[in-house]
Parts: structure tokens; sequence; C-alpha cells
């Protein structure tokens, strides 16, 4: 379990950055003109592409795969989520934003969990 | 992947590696690696050195022989060799066809290594062939994951990581028993992805 403020500060910064970039883009590209279906899958790929350059900054300073990880799934889930939602409703791009970070957050509390529950473990 | 076609793609990698690597990783990882390499002793081996980043973590006054198949990451890693107080000497070796004897090294090490070799059960059975009886397999390696999420994120994540770098997909634990090591240890470090193994 990390305990070190400056990685746990980088990794919040991280989910927080991924969530509210992909949420913000999401929401400024799907309207209610796109059928459901198409909207989630374009929100998960869009949001893996948009997330690489972001998390290849954040990598730099915070880490390889304890930053990887909550960022590709934050971005996964941020973008199919927000997606959808602005494929049913208008959705302005600061709501955007913060569908994505409150995706983010509990993503990286799950990845702590996770990895809490893992470490040490093997096989 | 072709050898050849892996070489040249960590060469051009050379150039940024420390830059990509050298703050966040080595230091979120550093602790854990300084333990990693603590117990080194005898005639060690080190596979693949890469541009020497590791070597920081080393104990003094070893006795290693690093190798690498990429020339222009061993050319970076030089200088941090040279400044290393113990032995190190650097080669440029393809992991998969050891230039050395049977039963040549008292220990191997790796460091994100297996992620890479182009055939990593061949590289194994090398690493195998040159340890002493009773040698042992230090590895500290990313790994695919068996759980979910994570195992289907990696999976999609790896065709453009094999592009520019490692696969993150390969179950290193199975290939080492596959290369014939009998008393394989795993302890997860991040996840079940980044993981140290120790092999005899």
């Amino acid at each position: 379990m990390e305990r070190r403020p400056y990685f746990i500060f980088g990794d919040v910064i991280s989910s927080v950055l991924a969530g509210a970039a992909v949420g913000a883009v999401m929401a400024a590209l799907i309207s209610v003109a796109w059928p459901m279906p198409a909207a989630m899958l374009a929100g998960m790929f869009l949001g893996m592409a948009l997330c690489i350059p972001i998390q290849t900054a954040c990598s730099l300073l915070f880490g390889a795969f304890e930053v990887m990880v909550p960022m590709m799934l934050t971005s996964m889930l941020a973008g199919m989520v927000v997606a959808m939602r602005a494929s049913m409703l208008e959705m302005p791009v600061g709501e955007g934003a913060l569908w994505g970070v409150c995706i983010g957050l509990p993503i990286l509390a799950f990845t702590y969990a996770a990895n809490a529950m893992l470490a040490g473990e093997g096989r | 992947m072709s050898t050849s076609k892996a070489r040249k793609k960590w060469d051009d990698a050379a150039r940024g590696f420390d830059f990509m690597n050298s703050r966040g990783p080595e230091r979120r990882w550093g602790p854990l690696k300084r333990e990693f390499f603590a117990p080194m002793q005898g005639k060690v081996f080190f596979l693949a050195v890469g541009t020497g980043l590791d070597i920081q973590f080393f104990p003094p006054q070893q006795d290693v022989v690093g190798i690498d198949f990429s020339p222009r990451m061993l050319e970076r890693a030089q200088p941090r060799a040279a400044a290393y107080d113990g032995q190190i000497e650097l080669r440029d070796m393809d992991a998969q066809h050891l230039d050395f004897a049977d039963d040549t090294f008292d220990q191997a090490y790796t460091s994100c290594t297996f992620c890479s070799v182009p055939d990593p059960v061949q590289g194994l059975r090398e690493l195998r062939r040159v340890l002493k009886p009773g040698g042992t397999l230090r590895m500290f390696e990313h790994t695919g994951s068996r759980w979910f999420p994570f195992n289907v994120m990696l999976q999609m994540m790896n065709p453009i990581a094999r592009k520019f770098g490692p696969d993150i997909t390969r179950d290193t634990p199975a290939n080492v028993r596959e290369a014939g090591f009998q008393d394989v240890r795993v302890r997860n470090v991040y996840l079940d992805i980044v993981r140290m193994i120790e092999a005899a």
C-alpha cells in the first residue's frame, strides 16, 4: 500500500485529470443526435485514446503501472458513462468534467483496495 | 516480433528512456528495488541492463556481468557502470542466445526484462543453463493480470504498448516454470501486475 504523500497526491491528481479531461471532451463531442450504443462505444475508445498523452505525462512524475491502471480504467468508464449521458440529455462541458472526476476517484479507491487485497500474494 | 526488430525498437527508445523512467517509476520503485537487489552475492548476471538505471540500487562491492541487446542502451549504461562501487562488465548480447558456458553464475537478476524478450521461455531456458546448480533467479517484472477489470484493460492497451515498448500481458511466472525452474515464488508489488519472482 502506497503511504508516501507525494505519490498518493500524484495518484489523486492523475485520476482527477483523466476523469475531468475525458468527461469534458465527451460532453463537448457527443450530442443527443448520437445513438446511445454508438456513443458509449465511441466514448470508451476515445476516452482511452485521449488518456494516453495525459497518462504519459503523469507517469513521468508519479510512476508507471500505479498511474496507468487507474487512469486507463477511469478514461474507459468516464468516456462510456459521460457519452451515454450526453446522448440522452445535452450536457455542459463542466458537468461532463465533474462526472469524470466523480468516476475517477472511486476507481482510484477501488485500485487501492484491490492492491491491498493482492499485495504480497502470488501464484 | 523478430529479435532484430526488437533490437531496433529498444535502440530507438534509448534516447528517451531515462527521461521517461528516471523520475516517477524509479523513484516509486526505488525502495523496493533496493530491497530486491540486496541479496546479491557471488558471480551475478544482470539481464538486461538497459541504460543502467538500476545500477544505483545494487549493493556495493559486487561482481556483476550485465548484458543488453541494444547497443544504444549499453552506451548510456556505460557511465553508470563506471561509477559503480564494485565491478560491472557490460556486454552486447541477446538473452535468447547467451555467450556464456553452462553453470557460470551464482545468481541472475532481471528487471522489467521479460516483457520485451521476443521468446521469453527460450531466454529463461538460457538463464537456467548459465546458472550454477542451486543458483537463484530473481526477477522484478510486470506481467498480465488474471483479475477483472485489470486483465481486460491490459489486453486492450497491449497493441499500443507493444508498438512502442513492452508486452503488458505476459504470464512470466508460468514462463519461468515452463523454462524448467522448479521452486518458483511470487510476491505481488502492485496488484498482480508488478511482481517479484524468485526461482531456483
